[in-house]
């Protein structure tokens, strides 16, 4: 046999192959199990078991016939052990070996009982040798088989050392309490004995599964405690086997069989039933197994109590190991003493767990007898519930309600279950530790419900407890690594290892529970009893009360019917009292309503109309009327409502004495006067002539009170018969004389608020002019207006003032004005004016104003102080006027005057000095030095003169005072002439004059424009060089806009308009005139080169009056130049104004003037 | 004693004749003439003159701004200067005054007495001729 390990791991042990195919072995029982794989027990032959024909070789076996004692059958190995040979025992005699005293005591066994005498200790003679053997000796059939294993002195055999030896333990044994402990205990108390590698306890189930329950093991090796084996593991044969050997002892898996020499009895021929050989070999699965699981040497110990089998000791070792006979069979013995020992343990095991259900039991009742009601007394502690039992779940169903406690299946199923139940089962308890298998849907939830435990307390669906209990499996745990297999190549099938047996234990628990004990079941039963008491109870407190409630009802019955008369009685009052009241407020109703017109005016007399014809409508009576009471005493009706056919007493006059003082007094105290009839013999003659003048049988007066005064009467009059007033009445009329009262007030006050608001439009509407005014005044005067505080701070500025001063309304205001004043003004200006505000006076001062995009503008400033009505200072109020143009202007006549006075000075210098000069003889004997003195004052006078003519004519110019007078003149004529008087002039500097005369009319003054051309025509020759021309041309050009010849000015008076003009032009070869200065020299005083001007006799301002008198004929002059080349002057002139018009059609029809 | 030789600058011809007429044949002084503040700078430089009479209103360079690049040249700056002025305000006068000068003739002034003044204003002795 080969066997190939894949893991070399110690799974576990086997109690025995898996022979359940085994073709010879068909009395399984148990073992029909279909779903297992076909194991081959493949053994050389198909040997049974128990006559295997082999035997271990720690000793020899002989078989004896009965009742020579001869030697028929003999092990292989008896040289070894007896020193002989097989074919020299058999046949022989065992007297030859033994003594006969020995032998004799065998014979006597052999009649009586074999067991006491076993084990014996024989001597065995060899050859003048002798060895001492245990023996055993037992019965085969018709042989005697005798088993030898030489003695090895380990225990002195004396009686009382076996009594030491086994003292503590069973002294231990008995001091263990429950059944776990007894059989730790003894694992313990063998591994120590025999010191191999691992001992566990088995025990069986009822169902031949059996579980390792204790173990002792070297710290290295796998758990195996909880191992679960299927009964299969261990077929029926083998447990007989078990029966009959109590012990199996293996000290070496790998050990060589020795074969029985002959094989079969000579005398049966037979094989030898080896069944109660300790020497027995083995079948090779065993050994196969044990090897797998690295098992080397092994011991086994039937536990049998009650002719069963308990469990069993299983001892493992991982190398071979021999145990002495004594060893062994002091362990046999104790495991005898350990079944002894069992029974007790074993209902203490239980017992303690019945006292625990017992107390529990008790706990609950109390409980359940406590609770309000049956449902919640079961449920309120849902793991005593459980532990009742000792199940996993329950659903309790009482009184209709249902609940599911713990692991149960879906509530729908546990229903379908219950009516199963019911139907199955018509007893009080039902249960079951396989409910799958009776109940196949229950498969589904097999986890939590393979037991179930059915308690009905009533017969009725109403009421039942049901237990369950999980499938076995889910309460099973075995430590063991499930993972770690042994697998085994070859023929054999891999089915050899705990875990497989572990799964085919599952395989076989599958679908059951653990089962139910009976003290559980007793349990349950207890509960019902006790819930049977707790109602029956329970019902009879009902019965009690309630007719204690009877009791009481009656009572209370009497006791209402009394309330109720009494209530019936009070509500006949009381609707008594309702009509009243309802009658009441009807009235008042009516009064509210016609309190409401009257109040919704607020016109009196709309008031009182209303007043009085409500009144009389609703008291039906002939008349009412109001009566005013005036300052002065006097009074008269006001208002009326009377009747057809009575008189109307509107404007009748009351005499005095209807009225007296007492009576007016009494009235403002707010007495009423309620006159039933006239003729009651109570009323002043005088006074019932006057009733009856007015036709009153019957008055009723209510004064109207307001301000504490008396305002006026309201009076309700019965002329057709006397009237009793009614009390109703009366304290109605009293309410509407107050509703009138106020109504009459608010009238007043209206009055007197329209009056008011009259008078307050028209202050509004003054108030509005007044504004407009002032606005008009200040937002558009143009001049900018301040307005300051006592303080001097702002608080008011016009348009006008921000605008010069370049700030909002808000930002001037306080000192916020300061911010837009130039920095180097501000101190100055500010002292100035706080001194002359501390005086109370005027104040004029100069402030420069910045404005943001730096503009500066020259500001004149004046404050005055503003006084109130009662001359307290109110603060200032000023102006502010932007003199910037005018000081512009006052600065360039500054310039203007600094220059002219430089300008007349200097000649004045050169006049007083060379006159002074002279005149003080200074040159008297240097005539030519004196004339030349003279010279110089001379020209320098002219100059004087030139200058001021210049001057002159200029102011008188730029005046306006000298308004030019225009004419028609020919151009012609004007050129000319101001030709003829520069010819001396440009003959002097030899310069030729060109003229063109042009014969059209301009409009003109003739003399200025003469001055103009002759002004131009002297320039030109001034810078002329000698040799050179001077031009002078005109032509007539048309208006618009389109060509302007002058770039830099668009604005033309005469050019833009559609008017014809002339355009004169002076050209000269002079040194030209630098670009920049064209527009500067018409200037005052603005020469290009001053010096040489001067020289040449300029003063400067000759252009300056050409341009003055051009403009002031609506012409433009201007100048073109190239330096170094020539300059050409230009200016134009408007033609005449009655031929503008036919301007357009003077060109078109006439040829060009000119020609 | 050495003739005092006085630098003129004037842009106006007439003046400077006027103004030499004055001095040589009134105070018999040397005159030396500029008709522009440039030209006289460089003279002054060149020739270094006991004195200078200095026209204020003069176009290019005033007469300002000569004396203060005069002063700026170290062989210049020591010396003296006198002012003709046509220009009389009071404002004028101070601003000149401020500048270092140590004389202002306004004009018109008197002819003869124009070198003795000149003389009394830098403390030398004078005559006639």
């Amino acid at each position: 046999m080969s066997v190939v390990w894949k893991q070399h791991v110690e799974t576990g042990i086997s109690l025995f192959p898996r022979t359940n195919k085994l073709p010879i072995q068909i009395d399984m029982g148990r073992n029909n199990n279909t779903n297992q794989k076909t194991i081959k027990a493949i053994d050389g032959g198909c040997k049974p078991i128990h006559s295997p024909g082999l035997i271990q070789p720690h000793g020899v076996l002989l078989v004896l016939n009965e009742p020579e004692l001869a030697i028929q059958q003999v092990s292989r190995n008896t040289l070894q052990f007896l020193g002989l040979r097989p074919r020299e025992l058999l046949n022989k005699k065992l007297e030859e070996l033994i003594d006969a005293q020995q032998i004799e005591i065998i014979k006597q066994a052999l009649k009586d009982n074999f067991e006491r005498i076993n084990p014996l200790v024989l001597n065995v003679k060899n050859q003048g040798n002798a060895a001492i053997f245990n023996g055993t000796i037992h019965r085969s059939g018709k042989s005697i088989i005798l088993e030898l294993e030489p003695k090895i002195a380990e225990i002195s055999s004396n009686f009382f050392s076996f009594y030491h030896f086994v003292k503590a333990p069973i002294d231990q044994m008995q001091k263990a309490r429950t059944l776990d402990e007894l059989c730790q205990l003894m694992a313990r108390e063998i591994r120590n004995t025999i010191g191999f590698d691992r001992v566990m306890i088995y025990r069986f189930d009822r169902d031949g599964s059996g579980v390792v329950v204790a173990e002792e093991k070297a710290e290295h090796l796998m758990p195996l405690l909880g191992l679960h084996y299927p009964a299969s593991d261990i077929p029926k044969s083998a447990e007989q086997l078990y029966m009959m050997n109590l012990l199996r002892f293996i000290p070496d898996v790998n050990y060589q069989p020795v074969k029985l020499t002959p094989q079969r009895n000579p005398v049966t021929k037979c094989p030898l039933d080896m069944s109660l050989s300790v020497l027995r070999g083995v079948s090779h699965y065993h050994i196969d197994y044990l090897r797998n699981m690295g098992v080397a040497a092994t011991m086994t110990i039937s536990l049998i109590r009650d002719r069963q089998l308990w469990g069993m000791i299983a001892c493992h070792h991982q190398t071979p190991k021999y145990i002495s006979y004594e060893m062994r069979t002091f362990c046999e013995f104790l495991g005898r003493a350990m079944v002894l020992e069992l029974g007790a343990k074993q209902e203490n095991q239980d017992l303690d767990y019945q006292l625990k259900l017992k107390s529990i039991q008790s706990a609950f009742f109390e409980a359940i007898s406590q609770a309000d009601n049956l449902f919640d007394g079961l449920i309120a502690d849902r793991d005593r519930l459980l532990a009742l039992v000792g199940a996993q779940g329950a659903a309790v169903y009482v009184e209709n309600r249902f609940v599911c406690l713990g692991q149960t299946p879906a509530a729908a199923d546990v229903r379908d279950l219950m009516v199963w139940v019911e139907n199955q089962n018509q007893q009080d308890i039902f249960y079951t530790d396989s409910l799958p298998k009776l109940y196949p849907k229950a498969e589904q939830f097999k986890d939590v419900a393979s037991g179930l435990l059915l308690l009905s307390i009533a017969k009725i669906r109403q009421h039942c407890i049901l237990w369950f209990r999980s499938e076995r499996i889910q309460t099973v745990t075995w430590k063991g690594n499930p993972n770690q297999q042994v697998t085994v190549e070859g023929d054999r099938n891999s089915h050899l290892s705990p875990h497989n047996s572990f799964e085919l234990w599952q395989e076989r628990v599958r679908l059951t529970s653990l089962p139910w004990k009976q003290c559980e079941i007793d349990s349950a039963r207890e509960l019902r009893n006790a819930i049977v008491g707790i109602v029956l109870r329970k019902a009879d407190e009902l019965a009690q009360t309630k007719v204690q409630l009877e009791v009481r009802v009656a009572e209370r019955t009497a006791d209402l019917s009394q309330a109720n008369d009494q209530l019936q009685y009070e509500l006949a009052q009381r609707q008594r009292a309702e009509e009243a009241l309802y009658q009441q407020v009807e009235r008042e109703r009516l009064i509210g309503a016609i309190a409401q017109h009257i109040r919704e005016s607020l016109n009196l007399t709309e008031i009182l109309n209303t007043a009085v014809s409500e009144v009389q409508a609703l008291f039906q009576a002939d008349r009412v009327l109001v009566y005013r009471v005036w300052s002065n005493g006097t009074g008269s009706a006001i208002a009326e409502a009377t009747a057809p056919g009575w008189i109307k007493v509107l404007d009748f006059v009351f005499p005095e004495e209807v009225f007296p003082e007492e009576i007016r007094q009494s009235y403002l105290e707010g007495r009423i006067y309620a006159l039933t009839d006239r003729d009651n013999g109570e009323i002043l003659p005088c006074l019932v002539d006057f009733l009856a003048q007015i036709q009153v049988r019957a008055k009723l007066v209510i004064p109207i009170i307001q301000h504490d005064s008396l305002w006026g009467l309201l009076i309700a009059h019965q002329c057709s018969q006397p009237r009793e007033w009614q009390a109703w009445e009366i304290s109605l009329l009293q309410q509407l004389a107050n509703q009138m009262a106020i109504a009459i007030q608010q009238s007043e006050l209206y009055q007197k608020l329209q009056e008011e608001l009259r008078e307050r439009q028209r202050v509004e509407n003054a108030l509005r002019q007044s504004e407009a005014l002032f606005r008009s005044l200040s937002e558009s005067a143009p001049i900018g207006i301040f307005r300051t505080d006592q303080q001097g701070q702002w608080i008011y500025t016009n348009p006008r003032c921000q605008a010069i001063g370049g700030f909002s309304f808000e930002a001037a205001l306080g000192n916020g004005w300061k911010r837009f004043t130039h920095p180097e003004d501000l101190e100055e200006f500010c002292h100035q004016w706080e001194a002359a505000a501390a005086e109370n006076q005027e104040f004029v001062g100069e402030i420069r104003f910045v404005r943001r995009d730096g503009t500066v503008r020259f500001c004149r400033v004046r404050t005055a102080p503003v006084f109130s009505a009662m001359d307290d200072l109110t603060g200032h109020v000023g102006t502010v006027e932007d003199i910037t143009e005018s000081q512009a202007i006052a600065q360039m006549k500054n310039e203007f005057i600094s220059i002219v006075s430089h300008e007349l000075r200097t000649p004045l210098t050169a006049i007083r000095g060379s006159l002074g000069l002279l005149a003080n003889g200074v040159y008297d004997q240097k005539p030519q030095r004196g004339k030349r003195m003279l010279e110089i004052a001379a020209t320098q006078t002219d100059r004087l003169v030139r200058l001021v003519n210049d001057i002159l004519d200029l102011g008188r110019l730029e005046s306006g005072r000298v308004t030019l007078a225009k004419q028609n003149c020919d151009a012609a004529a004007l050129m000319l002439q101001s030709v003829d008087a520069m010819r001396v002039n440009a003959e002097q500097n030899q310069i030729t004059l060109s003229v063109n005369p042009l014969n059209v009319q301009v409009w003109a003054a003739p003399d200025s424009i003469v001055q103009t051309l002759t002004n131009l025509i002297s320039n030109a020759i001034k810078f002329s060089e000698p040799g050179s021309t001077v031009w002078l041309t005109a032509e007539l050009a048309k208006g618009g806009t389109q060509e302007t010849r002058n770039p830099s000015q668009t604005d033309n008076a005469i050019q833009n308009s559609n008017q014809g003009y002339v355009l004169f032009q002076i050209k000269d070869q002079g040194r030209g005139i630098p670009t920049n200065k064209l527009e500067t020299i018409f200037g005052q005083f603005q020469q290009v080169d001053a010096s040489d001007s001067r020289k040449k006799g300029g003063t400067g301002l000759g252009l300056a009056i050409c341009r003055s008198i051009i403009q002031q004929h609506g012409g433009q002059i201007w100048a073109e130049s190239i330096l170094g080349e020539g300059s050409c002057f230009y200016f134009t002139l408007p033609l005449p104004p009655d031929r503008s018009c036919k301007g357009h059609q003077y060109y078109d029809n006439e040829t060009s003037a000119g020609d | 004693m050495t003739m005092k030789r006085v630098l003129v600058i004037d842009d106006e011809d007439v003046v400077q004749e006027v103004i030499q007429g004055c001095l040589e044949d009134v105070g018999g002084w040397e005159t030396l003439l500029a008709g522009s503040g440039s030209e006289g700078l460089i003279i002054a430089t060149n020739e270094l003159p006991d004195v200078i009479l200095l026209d204020v209103s003069m176009p290019d360079i005033d007469g300002v701004e000569t004396f203060q690049k005069l002063q700026e040249n170290p062989t210049t700056k020591d010396i003296p200067v006198v002012l003709l002025t046509a220009k009389i305000q009071p404002a004028d006068r101070d601003r000149f005054s401020q500048l270092g000068i140590v004389g202002m003739i306004a004009k018109p002034f008197d002819p003869i007495m124009l070198a003795s003044q000149v003389a009394a204003m830098l403390g030398w002795e004078f005559e006639t001729i």
